[in-house]
């Protein structure tokens, strides 16, 4: 069996028993967050990124790769609970990246500090994904938004918290939980919903249904702006100068 | 002419010129906790004292604009007319703010939480919430083990006989243990859901409050959801049918026939309770014990 070699990145996919295992090279000390298994492989701690308990988990067992948290970004993680996924994307980002966690239950939050603790690049926020404006001054532009928020108005906090925190270009990795939104319709009529509206802001890039592990969920990529289309005759730059979240090179 | 900014990154305050420069800073604060303390809440203190000396130190003839709503509530109680941007010019003003160490903002958010949580976990309902769980967990092992133990207690087995004078003391620890927190819970019931607390008994009615989540969000069941609270759906059965409202009748007896129209009965008038002690907070608990006093008879008189 093939280990990783020094110039693979943080996310590690290899075949177990016929099926894809995803593990992410673990930051914190002591390397386990939620009890998963950790196996050492070329001087780093391999965590195991159990696609039952993780959306974008089972995401990455099943192909996804575009977008991802890449290294060196920041992103800002809203409806974190107790940082099971919200580890992983830390250890993709790595040490020079940071995750900024937001939950607004205690109880789960509590479970997140302790985690955060001992991760050098979790950093968790208690406050409501609903009010930006109670977290902005501890939120930068960020490179990437994800969001796992079981509530019917989920995607209307994807755009408010896009328009807040997003970076030009930036991406989004939009858990959507279908039976939050209603079961008169079905799963696929409310992906297309969700897809069509996010299309205002965003270019959607792609989506996954991540059955059988999370039943009824889907995960929508996309990327913030509209796609780079070269216009003839356009002498103008198509976005207007100073859209939020545009970053200084 | 473009106007300057005022931003709060961490526990800094910035002033941000037209040309994207930072005029001036001020910490809040002279630790993280601190400064953790008056932006939690309400920039009590230290966040309004960096507010003042960021203004005496500012640059005159500037006029102001913020991407945060809070400054803005902050100064405009100063009299300091700042304006609030809207979300895309503030978003692209911050883009123009230094970049943090992660090791600063890790320590930052790290005080910041603690402090927040600290706090959140003081408000008495959240402790009624932490309190309810506990007892219940601490009952149910506690029942477990007593029912494991009485069967080789009573049968004598000789090989544990030697042990059952620790086990006996260490029950007892366990039961004194289980009694506080019991005590516990049902004085911080009393005191924060009285009239349902009449009704159903405060260790049920704090138990219904951890399972909603909440007092407010135990108000807005209907008696039916108030009902099934708690119940799970058990495997070949039908539905769920037994929620915590369930474990509330023991103590009334009532003729078994017709035990779930009771607890349809105390689910009505537990919800009925919980509205008036979010709401209105009047002791209407008399008249919904009598209602219920009525109704208990009415079902023993149907059965008999």
């Amino acid at each position: 069996m093939t280990g990783p070699s020094e110039s693979t990145g943080p996310l590690w996919l290899r075949e177990e028993e016929g099926r894809q295992v995803a593990f992410t090279a673990g930051l914190g000390t002591p390397p386990a967050v939620y009890g998963e298994r950790v196996i050492g492989r070329g001087g780093r701690q391999w965590r195991r990124w159990d696609p039952t308990r993780s959306k974008l988990g089972a995401a990455v067992v099943k192909g996804w790769d575009d977008p991802l948290p890449r290294v060196g970004e920041r992103w800002l993680y809203l409806g974190a609970a107790t940082g099971t996924t919200a580890s992983h994307v830390a250890d993709l980002v790595g040490p020079s990246g940071a995750v900024y966690a937001v939950e607004r239950s205690l109880r789960p939050f509590t479970r997140l500090l302790a985690n955060a603790e001992h991760y050098p690049n979790l950093l968790p926020i208690l406050a409501d994904a609903r009010t930006p404006g109670r977290f902005v001054g501890d939120v930068p532009i960020v490179d990437g938004l994800y969001l796992d928020i079981a509530q019917p108005d989920q995607l209307e906090i994807a755009l408010t918290n896009a328009a807040w925190f997003l970076r030009d270009r930036g991406a989004l990795l939009f858990a959507v939980k279908t039976a939050s939104m209603g079961r008169e319709r079905s799963p696929q009529h409310h992906l297309q919903d969700v897809v069509q509206r996010l299309e205002s802001m965003f270019e959607v890039r792609s989506s996954l249904s991540l059955e059988p592990m999370h039943r009824r969920h889907f995960l929508v990529g996309a990327r913030r702006g509209a796609p780079a289309r070269p216009r003839s005759g356009a002498l103008t730059p198509r976005r207007p100068v100073g859209r939020p979240g545009r970053r200084p090179r | 002419m473009a106007d300057a900014v005022l931003l709060r990154g961490g526990r800094r305050l910035f002033l941000i010129s037209p040309h994207g420069e930072v005029v001036r800073q001020e910490a809040i604060g002279k630790d993280a906790e601190e400064a953790a303390r008056s932006i939690g809440f309400g920039w009590a203190g230290a966040g309004d004292e960096a507010i003042v000396r960021l203004r005496a130190n500012a640059p005159p003839g500037l006029s102001l604009t913020t991407a945060d709503p809070e400054i803005h509530v902050r100064t405009a109680a100063m009299g300091w007319p700042v304006t609030l941007l809207p979300v895309d010019a503030g978003a692209a003003a911050r883009a123009s703010m230094p970049s943090r160490p992660i090791a600063h903002e890790r320590a930052w958010l790290l005080a910041r939480a603690r402090v927040e949580m600290l706090e959140a976990a003081a408000d008495p309902e959240e402790q009624l919430i932490a309190l309810a769980r506990e007892e219940e967990r601490t009952e149910r092992s506690l029942d477990r083990e007593v029912g494991a133990a009485s069967a080789w207690i009573s049968e004598g087995a000789p090989t544990l006989a030697e042990h059952a004078t620790s086990w006996t003391s260490f029950r007892e620890a366990f039961a004194r243990h289980h009694a506080l927190l019991r005590g516990r819970v049902e004085d911080v019931a009393r005191e924060l859901v009285p009239n349902l607390s009449e009704i159903v008994g405060p260790r049920i009615a704090a138990r219904l409050v951890a399972a909603a989540n909440g007092r407010a969000a135990l108000a807005r069941m209907t008696a039916g959801r108030l009902q099934l609270l708690g119940a799970r759906r058990r495997p070949g059965a039908h539905g769920p049918r037994f929620g915590i409202i369930f474990g509330a009748l023991r103590g009334f007896d009532p003729p078994p026939a017709r035990a779930a129209a009771f607890a349809r009965s105390l689910a009505a008038l537990a919800a009925i309770a919980v509205k008036a002690d979010v709401s209105t907070q009047r002791w209407i608990a008399p008249e919904l014990v009598r209602r219920r006093t009525l109704r208990l008879a009415r079902l023993r008189r149907e059965h008999a």
